[in-house]
């Protein structure tokens, strides 16, 4: 088959997919609830209580699901192709490890605040994240070199250097302080309002339009630095822009949802089997991939398992493996 | 009319390394056809560097068509000037196509989609480089010489003014060697390309090219048409080999290097 073709048949096939997990995830729980009581205009929407769980509690975790996985995704593309490492993750420049030390002092201090809606380890998880950022940019900059090494060495450094603080954090906690600290470092989805969501879809669909329309210079750039700017690439630029932009994105639904891992690394790998590693494809088709996976990782995580819910943390990677495996064995043997 | 004009050129790399280019002058003249000799370290690699933007000079300058390089934008730079490197694999490979496709990067907005002329353009670089029947087979899994030409069709397919290659021959087939040197001749013919190259290839060199650059150890020994540059005497001076210089019915010069053993009896 016509190569181009293969790609643009991926992308549709993707993009149903994610449609079908959007519509149909909402319906599936520990309560059954009935398609059409869901929609039924006469009842008034504070008695119908089918309508409340789909929309309030259902709906609004598989649209910030969709979102987290399909950032992450998109930031694991990014990463790998700036980075030319094909082990590079959303969280390889210490975005999970800032978050998490953020997140560890706010339960540990027991701050009770809350600014527009999010709460305090959310803020602080974010404010982490940007700060082990910063640091990984102001090495590079005093270091005067945005070279793939240097970058990915000083991100793994801030990485262990924040997950020891994390860890001293850990040791001095009490129980319930531990617990919740293991609780946000698995990484979960909750319930979260719809004015949250209006946010965080905004900053998403900015984020991916800017990684979008850098997705040829990403070609050039992941072939080599050298190739890249003779063929008319502004190299840093690009690669500053390009981190910034994965970073924000990463960094904002991380403070919410933990460093939920895998989904970053694993499904731009599956893509990149499936139709080859151009961008102008892989970065929709793993957005998209991306955040159907989260959300049928996480439906899995919270109906199945009842009363309790486990972490979506745990069945990303314990789904994500297996058919990582699969698609690599597949490969092998066909040649 | 001048294309490249470099001037007192100085260049050495940031780690403590003896290699140095210094001051260099040299003029390209717009259509010209030429090559850069000489040993390994002699500096080839690092002036076409310099010459294309990706290393960036100690102290002197480059000017291009009368314009400092320093002052002219990647992506315009880009659309005159193109450059074949040695080929190494990609850490995420793409299919020969999309690489050529890149070479229409410069010439393409930031969400402008392949027009039918921008197509064409990289069938024919496709074509012109024998590439076209592998054109969907992913980079990594081709053989050195059959990369050597789809970077060369990338190049092509920048429609450049002016082509700077890094010792194109390196992998190439003996048949390939002289089609590489052919579409080089052809394209200078035909479309007044001035040509850059780099090269070990000492009779290809000589076969194909208007003028021959000299280069050891940073300087230029000698510049100036084949015939006059190219004497057993400086053969054996700057590259170090003794060579027998046979001509053949055309009078045109071949040279076969001694064997190391008998020259030192």
């Amino acid at each position: 088959m016509n190569p181009t073709r293969t790609k643009t048949t991926v992308l549709l096939l993707t993009l149903v997919l994610f449609l079908v997990v959007l519509l149909g995830c909402p319906f599936v729980g520990p309560t059954t609830i009935s398609y059409q009581k869901v929609f039924q205009s006469f009842t008034p929407s504070l008695d119908n209580q089918d309508a409340q769980i789909f929309f309030n509690v259902r709906l609004s975790r598989v649209l910030l699901a969709l979102l987290a996985g399909a950032a992450m995704a998109c930031a694991g593309v990014i990463f790998q192709a700036v980075l030319r490492n094909p082990l590079a993750c959303p969280f390889t420049l210490g975005v999970a490890g800032g978050s998490s030390f953020g997140a560890v002092m706010a339960i540990l201090l027991g701050f009770d605040l809350s600014l527009s809606g999010f709460s305090a380890v959310t803020l602080f998880a974010f404010v982490g994240a940007l700060f082990a950022i910063g640091l990984v940019y102001a090495l590079a900059s005093i270091l005067r070199s945005y070279a793939a090494v240097t970058l990915l060495l000083a991100g793994i450094a801030i990485s262990y250097f924040f997950n020891a603080l994390v860890l001293l954090a850990y040791y001095v906690a009490d129980f319930t302080q531990a617990y919740s600290m293991m609780h946000w470092l698995i990484g979960s989805l909750d319930v979260i309002d719809f004015g949250s969501i209006e946010k965080l879809s905004v900053l998403m669909g900015i984020g991916f339009l800017i990684l979008l329309s850098f997705s040829r210079e990403l070609n050039l750039l992941s072939a080599g630095e050298e190739l890249a700017k003779a063929k008319g690439v502004a190299t840093v630029g690009v690669i500053v822009i390009s981190i910034m932009t994965a970073s924000l994105m990463t960094s904002a639904v991380v403070a919410l949802t933990g460093p939920i891992a895998f989904v970053g690394l694993i499904i731009p790998h599956i893509y990149r089997m499936w139709i080859g590693n151009d961008h102008r494809f892989l970065l929709p088709c793993s957005a998209l991939g991306g955040g159907a996976f989260l959300t049928l990782c996480d439906t899995v995580a919270r109906s199945f398992f009842g009363p309790t819910e486990v972490p979506v943390g745990v069945f990303t990677a314990l789904i994500g493996v297996p058919v990582l495996l699969w698609l690599l064995f597949h490969r092998r043997s066909r040649g | 009319m001048t294309y490249f004009q470099i001037q007192n050129l100085s260049f050495r790399f940031p780690a403590a390394s003896p290699f140095k280019l210094e001051s260099v002058d040299l003029s390209i003249q717009k259509g010209e056809l030429v090559g850069f000799l000489g040993p390994n370290g002699a500096g080839k690699s690092t002036l076409l560097r310099l010459m294309v933007g990706l290393l960036k000079p100690l102290s002197g300058e480059i000017l291009v068509e009368g314009r400092p390089l320093s002052s002219v934008r990647v992506k315009e730079r880009a659309k005159k000037i193109a450059f074949v490197a040695q080929s190494t694999d990609f850490p995420f490979p793409l299919s020969v196509w999309e690489i050529v496709e890149m070479g229409r990067h410069p010439f393409l907005g930031r969400f402008e989609m392949m027009s039918a002329k921008d197509k064409s353009i990289c069938e024919r670089a496709l074509k012109l480089c024998d590439v076209w029947d592998f054109k969907d087979r992913s980079f990594n899994e081709l053989s050195g010489g059959e990369k050597q030409r789809v970077l060369l069709a990338s190049a092509l397919a920048q429609t450049p003014q002016a082509l700077l290659l890094d010792e194109p021959t390196l992998s190439l087939d003996l048949e390939h060697q002289l089609r590489l040197f052919e579409i080089i001749h052809t394209l200078h013919r035909t479309e007044g390309i001035t040509v850059v190259v780099a090269t070990h290839e000492l009779n290809l060199a000589n076969r194909f090219l208007d003028r021959l650059v000299l280069m050891k150890k940073g300087k230029i020994e000698a510049d100036g048409k084949p015939a006059q540059v190219l004497t057993s005497a400086r053969i054996q001076s700057v590259l170090n080999v003794k060579v027998d210089a046979l001509k053949d019915k055309n009078k045109m010069s071949y040279f076969v290097p001694k064997s190391q053993k008998a020259a030192k009896k």
